[in-house]
């Protein structure tokens, strides 16, 4: 499969004949990283992969309206990250689960996931990170693992880069803290 | 190197633990997830939308007016349904309101109506010779007629 820029795709994705095509390219483009994005917020499989379906929908419904003011792909981390944040608060409702056990349940469920081989360190990184509050724990993904610069986080989050600085002090902080006791 | 609120450029150096822990992505996905999700779910995405989207032009324009009509057309032919009621016979009508004791008849009152109806229908002795001069007139057989009856 060819690789176009992402300005290039939008613009093939403006064109009625070429839509279809454009949007196939664009998710055969970002599907990965926005996988792995979701997985780290949802930790669970079929959880990331349901959340990967929904944002690739609400990506078709909302490319035409797309005005290109920030980056293609930071547009779509956006939508990524709010659909695992709400499939996340709908989990709680669902199962009646308080605010912060849905996240002690995720790290539960990683120790019998036959889609996680972490060792004991990488497990207990894991539930560190399980215990941040829920803007610490995106800055500290997007930030350790996906290595994204300040500004493209700032782009996603809608927050400061000075909050987000903070944040990601803060976090890894904590886990530090959190892996030395425990 | 710290900023002007005290928040270190590069918080892992201040983190000695986490910095020795190497970083890889422990989790995996089913065998070729990311080919399938091209070749199966993506033509379903495009399909299954390309219906959602057909579906919410056309029902601003047809579905919701046509769904406008048809909740009015059921209302109307209910209120219909339900005033249309079918006409009752004066005996039905008789038997529901003697019998159902809507009202109460005397019989002194009934006798007396009664007697008032048959006396003012049967003819007057005028009438009577009217009848006669007229049977006479045409030459009628008064026992003929009553033997007929």
């Amino acid at each position: 499969m060819e690789h176009y820029s992402d300005d290039k795709l939008l613009e093939m994705f403006r064109d009625e004949k070429s839509r279809n095509n454009a949007y196939a390219l664009i998710v055969h483009k970002h599907k990965e990283r926005l996988y792995w994005h979701i997985r780290r917020i949802v930790i669970n499989h079929d959880d990331a992969d349901d959340v990967l379906q929904n944002t690739l929908i609400k990506t078709w419904k909302g490319l035409s309206n797309f005005k290109a003011e920030s980056k293609l792909y930071t547009w779509l981390y956006r939508i990524a990250t709010n659909e695992s944040i709400t499939f996340l608060n709908q989990k709680r409702k669902r199962f009646f689960i308080p605010i912060v056990d849905v996240e002690q349940e995720l790290a539960q469920s990683l120790e019998s996931d036959e889609y996680y081989t972490g060792d004991e360190i990488q497990l207990k990184l894991q539930k560190a990170i399980l215990t941040l509050p829920e803007k610490q724990r995106l800055v500290f993904n997007m930030k350790y693992y996906e290595e994204m610069k300040y500004e493209e986080i700032a782009d996603i989050l809608g927050t400061s880069i000075g909050a987000l600085k903070a944040s990601y002090h803060h976090a890894v902080k904590k886990i530090e803290i959190y892996l030395t006791a425990n | 190197m710290k900023n002007k609120n005290n928040i270190p450029e590069n918080p892992l150096k201040d983190a000695p633990f986490l910095s020795k822990i190497k970083k890889e992505n422990h989790f995996l996905t089913p065998k070729n997830y990311f080919e399938s999700l091209d070749e199966v779910r993506l033509d379903k995405y495009l399909n299954k939308n390309k219906l959602t989207i057909i579906f919410d032009n056309l029902s601003y324009r047809i579905f919701i007016p046509l769904a406008a009509c048809v909740a009015i057309f059921i209302l109307v032919f209910n209120y219909n349904l339900k005033t249309n009621k079918t006409s009752l016979t004066s005996e039905q009508v008789y038997e529901t309101l003697v019998n159902e004791d809507y009202i109460e008849i005397e019989d002194d009152l009934l006798y007396e109506t009664y007697y008032e109806v048959t006396q003012s229908s049967s003819p007057t002795l005028e009438e009577n010779d009217e009848y006669i001069e007229y049977l006479i007139e045409n030459d009628i057989d008064i026992n003929l007629i009553i033997a007929e009856l």
